[in-house]
């Protein structure tokens, strides 16, 4: 039998019950929302740009431990990142931030970074 | 009373894998008879079916026929010219749906229920959609989980073409009236097509007690292979449609102008069948005979309402379907409050090798109706034991001092 990777380390379930960058923005430049038509997961992103750079960003939404982890997880890697660089985040570098939690359930993981990636191509990123 | 370590010993997956299934309402493990009726086909037949004229044809011919023949007999059907082989139900309400657009005359409502599967709602919502004769109606789920016959009756008229339903809900586990809902339909001249998915696995159907038009269900679902499905129709009906694929095998003549159908069931069954997984599913309800159905049917009933009882005395958990005590399939679907329900079947997966389904199930209105983003289901077979039952329990309650307490919602 393989073994299982440890889905929930700490360091997610901390994000999940706590959050980073939850809400939202008062005037954002550019947001987006998608859902995960497996669970219903719904996120939803806004952030501003100042010159290129991500200078605030906030996700909204419900979802399972990994989505909002994930979520929480991502803002933090995005904020102060130029546009392209947020664009070329990968699923792998936001799995490598979550403590590596495996691929089965990748898609719960990607659907923050979707919404990343849509809102940022609105800015032409 | 069925011996489940008995059975158990049959099924080589449990004993390769530390593993305690409960999403037997998706797909059910494989027993050694039906593995070694698949082997026996491709090391002792393996010819192609009706057209060769050798004898390894032959007995292949007969094999699958025979395989046919106790389909047939299995439901309780007239002939096995009744029974038409399928890839999965799916496809089987598909034909039906596609059939009886270009063949019936009557124009007016297909009514399909509110907790049907997707398979029996897009093949007719597609089919209502590019068409100027159906129009698709939902019959309404009362909050109690269970089929609102006052809206059916409000919604069938004699412009009803067809009424389209499950016979259990594959999330609620509703056991539905089929007789009292076919009654109606055909005293409104409106042809019945019942999906059996979740009803054959465990519970015996005599098509003279219930005398619908159309039953399709799974083969993987009943022990059997994937990749086979089982439509039944009445002879006479189909007779009349035409079939909405054509290929080889279906034809007694071809010109290049001309067709000349066969009769049913080779009509409905061009290209090459699944041969193998038909005969290999002779297998699978020689099986489920040799267990006795009624056994089946009381060993699940027994371990549904032990999850059901246990469930309700959890108080942070939501029971969706009949309350306990009532008829029920053999599935539960619920959410633990504060807890996703793929963080559930991840986390009882990981915690202790227990397979439950979490989602929409195929079931996106239904899950609109309840008000639910997504729900956890178990579903229960003849492997599974009280154990199993017990342990899943032990493991909800873990599940939810690991991670309960958020707020994420």
């Amino acid at each position: 039998m393989e073994n299982k990777p440890k889905i929930y380390n700490q360091d997610v379930l901390h994000h999940y019950q706590n959050p980073h960058n939850r809400g939202k923005l008062d005037d954002p430049d550019f947001s987006a929302t998608k859902e995960n038509p497996n669970c219903g997961d719904r996120i939803s992103l806004q952030l501003k740009l100042s010159e290129d750079e991500i200078s605030e960003v906030k996700f909204d939404g419900h979802g399972c431990v990994l989505s909002i982890g994930a979520a929480s997880i991502l803002t933090q890697m995005a904020m102060g990142l130029r546009v392209s660089e947020a664009s070329d985040l990968t699923v792998d570098d936001l799995l490598n931030n979550m403590g590596n939690p495996g691929k089965m359930r990748k898609d719960c993981v990607s659907l923050a970074l979707e919404v990343l990636k849509e809102a940022l191509s609105q800015s032409g990123g | 009373m069925l011996n489940v370590e008995d059975v158990k010993r049959d099924f080589p997956v449990l004993k390769n894998r530390d593993l305690i299934y409960l999403d037997n309402a998706a797909t059910t493990l494989t027993p050694e008879p039906v593995i070694q009726s698949l082997q026996e086909y491709y090391k002792k037949l393996g010819a192609s079916v009706h057209r060769g004229i050798y004898q390894l044809a032959n007995e292949t011919t007969e094999e699958f026929e025979r395989a046919r023949n106790s389909i047939a007999d299995y439901i309780g059907a007239n002939s096995p010219r009744e029974i038409v082989l399928t890839k999965n139900c799916t496809e089987g309400i598909n034909v039906i749906a596609y059939s009886l657009e270009r063949w019936q005359e009557k124009s007016g409502k297909v009514l399909v229920t509110e907790m049907d599967h997707h398979s029996n709602i897009l093949p007719w919502r597609f089919i209502a959609n590019g068409s100027k004769k159906f129009q698709l109606e939902y019959v309404e789920v009362t909050k109690e989980g269970r089929l609102d016959i006052e809206d059916y009756k409000r919604k069938l008229s004699p412009e009803t073409v067809a009424v389209a339903f499950p016979g259990i809900s594959n999330v609620l586990g509703t056991v539905n009236p089929i007789k009292e809902v076919t009654n109606l339909a055909h005293e409104n001249d409106a042809l019945v097509i019942l999906d059996g998915a979740q009803w054959l696995p465990h519970r015996a159907f005599d098509l003279s007690e219930y005398g619908v038009d159309f039953l399709t269900f799974s083969a993987h679902k009943m022990l059997g292979p994937t990749g086979l499905g089982v439509l039944y129709g009445r002879e006479e009906l189909l007779r009349m449609m035409p079939p909405p694929f054509g290929g080889g095998e279906m034809v007694l003549n071809v010109t290049r102008q001309k067709v000349k159908l066969t009769d049913p069931p080779q009509k409905f069954e061009p290209g090459t069948p699944p041969i193998a997984q038909t005969i290999a599913f002779k297998a699978a309800l020689d099986y489920l005979e040799k267990l006795e159905v009624s056994q089946i049917k009381d060993h699940v009933d027994n371990l549904t309402q032990r999850a059901v009882n246990k469930l309700s005395k959890i108080p942070y958990i939501d029971i969706y379907g009949p309350k306990e005590g009532e008829p029920r399939g053999g599935l539960v679907s619920f959410n633990l409050e504060g807890v996703h329900s793929h963080d559930l079947a991840t986390a009882l997966d990981s915690l202790d090798n227990i397979a439950i389904r979490a989602g929409l199930h195929c079931a996106q209105p239904l899950h609109e109706v309840l008000e639910i983003n997504s729900s956890a289901r178990v579903s229960f077979y003849v492997y599974n034991s009280n154990e199993d039952v017990d342990r899943f329990i032990a493991g909800v309650k873990e599940v939810k001092t690991i991670l309960g307490g958020e707020n994420g919602e």
